[in-house]
């Protein structure tokens, strides 16, 4: 029957799960789809793994202690000293809705701090403190771009301090607001679904320092370097691409993207264009082939008699990498001899390419030109005969144009992924290694490398320095190229000294860590290296040390040391009271280090290195 | 590598040069080159910048690369 009041018509109900009914209630609410729902697995099992992955060191005591309704269900999480440290769970979510993730959190004692974070959405972060007086809720909302599955997580605090926090009622449910908590069940038979990606920071914690040109942890999107380009020593960082490799594309896009390093003014005079039995004029106006006319350009007057004719500019070509040159010039046909003009540096071997129209405005250009010279030069010439007596005759230029194409890529900054903020840096640019060299992309076994010349070039880490000295445990993994003596692929040491340090090198083609108190010299060294290694060090200076190389013991060390205080930290070489010195000349991919054993990890630790370098045959 | 060998003055007034050249756009790099000091004391030696050359009266020495003397073994 139709409505002739205009009155809203109830044509559907649907239970939305949160309500009680009654055959005498009917309740009305403005709740939008998918209000009511917890799109959470386990919300009260978070010790269950098919629905609850545990990452970065954090484990899950189950039924640690009661929950708001008093029944014992409420898990306690325990993270370890690492800010990613963290449980988390794959949704699928829409595309442009918002959702309210939220959870129950208390502590026994004090105060503790915890994030709930959601993977993949900017700025999807909430921050809260977990009291000891009752169980509180928190949540946060944030909005979806794109439909997808994404990894919602409760995890540590930034401050990466370890502690146990009691987690019971996790939920996620649509809309800004935060819905009335639903229970969901745990997934039961099956297999837990895979993370979106797998990195090194997302199975072991509590790194000191991690540099690597592989993704650390899919918790954070962070940066692997930053890099220089040559062209124009313009800055960019480097991330990563969706499979968590060196994002070399947008690395070999921004180190080669086309530079105009060199444009001519000739305007107001010769634009240091200097002259050899010529004689130049700039601002030179109304030059006309009859058609065109020009102004603002060199003129070139031969002089001098029977001998070479030549212009030449210096400080144009780095003598490495690839340029593009494009210029006008115009030979009047009214010169007596002169009758070809011939591209050329100050380095023979560069070759000559020769202009030859006469009488008319003419473009020259020259394509992926790569000069050894580092100077523009242009020769006259008589039906090629480079000697030649025309005293009076003339060439002119305009417009000279030159495009570097390619260039070296060198890192300013190694960013330490573990947010510990222990970044490797160096500010000057004749030291600064190179992960794109001459516009191809340094590579190691397949994957992108950063190459220390050998002479100079270093990183260094001021702050990474202090959280190593005068302690007693380092552990460290280091992935590098070196199979002869090679010296100091890291080194960490007191500069205001010569002989206090600990340091990993690669001496005599063997894999070498060598710790110096100042008075007692302990020398790790044996195996054999090869093209691409591992290396992993254990030392304790209270305990000896051991060195491994591609997962074999090569050598162990129990020389008496006693503490070692240290102010320099440096990848690639080593510092001493007399400077810096040893530096590396090969390529290194990864290098990760702890101020803590990690003896029991070890071999899982080389499992996963190897697993993505493909270093060795386990 | 090439270098350019002088007295410390020179080698930092060739630095000084290219930095003023160059004109650093980023936010890390502000220097060309350290001056590096021969193990005798007697001279100094700065990388080579191939696309800069030192001031016309400047009586730098460029070589392609310093000797051995410049780097003596000495036990780490």
């Amino acid at each position: 029957m139709a409505n002739s009041n205009n009155w809203g018509e109830i044509y559907k109900s649907t239970w939305w799960g949160d309500k009680a009914w009654s055959a005498n209630t009917l309740f009305i609410d403005s709740a939008p789809p998918g209000f009511g729902l917890n799109l959470l697995k386990a919300s009260e099992d978070m010790d269950n793994t098919l629905d609850w992955l545990q990452k970065t060191g954090a484990t899950v005591s189950a039924q640690n202690t009661n929950d708001p309704n008093g029944e014992l269900t409420a898990e306690r999480v325990d993270f370890i000293a690492d800010q990613y440290s963290r449980i988390q769970q794959l949704v699928t979510l829409e595309a442009s809705t918002t959702y309210t993730f939220s959870v129950h959190a208390k502590v026994p004692s004090s105060s503790q701090d915890f994030r709930l974070r959601v993977f993949g959405v900017s700025g999807a972060t909430g921050s809260f403190t977990a009291l000891s007086s009752d169980w509180t809720r928190f949540d946060f909302d944030f909005t979806t771009t794109t439909a997808g599955t994404y990894t919602l997580a409760i995890m540590n605090d930034a401050d990466g301090a370890s502690r146990s926090i009691q987690f019971w009622g996790a939920m996620l449910n649509e809309g800004a607001d935060v819905g009335e908590y639903v229970k969901t069940d745990a997934s039961v038979g099956g297999s837990s679904p895979s993370a979106e990606y797998e990195g090194f920071g997302d199975a072991f914690g509590g790194a000191a320092a991690y540099y690597s040109l592989r993704r650390y942890t899919e918790a954070e999107e962070t940066n692997a370097i930053r890099v220089r380009r040559s062209s124009d020593d313009t800055e960019q960082d480097i991330g990563f691409d969706a499979n968590g490799d060196l994002d070399t594309t947008a690395l070999t896009t921004f180190v080669n993207e086309d530079v105009d390093t060199y444009t001519s003014d000739f305007s107001s005079g010769t634009d240091s264009f200097t002259e050899h039995s010529t004689t130049n004029a700039g601002n030179i106006d109304g030059v006309s082939d009859g058609t065109t006319s020009k102004d603002d350009v060199l003129r070139v007057t031969m002089t001098g008699g029977s001998i070479s004719h030549q212009i030449r500019r210096a400080n144009i070509f780095d003598g490495a990498n690839t340029y593009d040159i494009s210029f006008e010039y115009y030979i009047p046909s009214a010169n007596t001899k002169l009758d070809q003009i011939v591209f050329r540096t100050n380095v023979g071997g560069d070759g000559d390419t020769a202009f030859s129209n006469v009488g008319t405005w003419s473009t020259g250009s020259i394509s992926d030109f790569t000069p050894s010279g580092t100077q523009v030069r242009f020769n006259a010439t008589d039906g090629g005969s480079f000697i030649f007596d025309a005293d009076g005759d003339v060439f002119y230029l305009k417009n000279i144009v030159v495009t570097q194409t390619t260039a070296d890529g060198a890192v300013t900054t190694w960013y330490d992924q573990t947010g510990n903020g222990n970044n490797a840096t160096n500010s000057t640019e004749s030291e600064q290694p190179l992960v794109v060299s001459g516009g191809t992309l340094v590579e190691e076994n397949g994957k992108a490398a950063i190459d220390f010349d050998g002479v100079d070039d270093y990183l260094t880490s001021a702050s990474l320095a202090t959280t190593l000295s005068s302690i007693d445990f380092i552990s460290a993994f280091t992935v590098f190229n070196g199979s002869s003596n090679n010296l100091t692929v890291w080194s960490v040491s007191d500069n205001t000294t010569t002989q206090v340090t600990r340091s990993m090198r690669n001496i005599i083609g063997q894999f070498d860590f060598q710790e110096r108190d100042g008075s007692a010299t302990r020398v790790t060294r044996g195996g054999s290296t090869t093209t691409q290694n591992l290396s992993s060090s254990l030392a304790s200076i209270a305990s000896g040390t051991n060195v491994y190389g591609n997962g074999t013991l090569a050598d162990t060390d129990t020389t008496s040391l006693t503490s070692i205080a240290l102010n320099s930290f440096n990848i690639g070489a080593y510092d001493r009271s007399t400077g810096l010195e040893n530096f590396w000349d090969e390529p290194i991919q990864e290098l990760i280090i702890f101020n803590s054993d990690q003896s029991s990890n070890r071999t899982g630790m080389e499992t996963n290195i190897n697993d993505h370098f493909d270093i060795y045959t386990p | 590598m090439s270098w350019y060998i002088g007295t410390r003055e020179e080698v930092e007034q060739y630095n000084e040069k290219v930095n003023e050249a160059k004109a650093y756009k980023g936010s890390i790099t502000s220097n060309w080159a350290n001056p590096r000091q021969h193990p005798d004391g007697s001279k100094w030696a700065i990388a080579a910048n191939n696309s800069i050359e030192p001031q016309e009266e400047s009586s730098l020495i460029f070589t392609e690369s310093l000797s051995d003397d410049w780097t003596p073994e000495e036990e780490l």
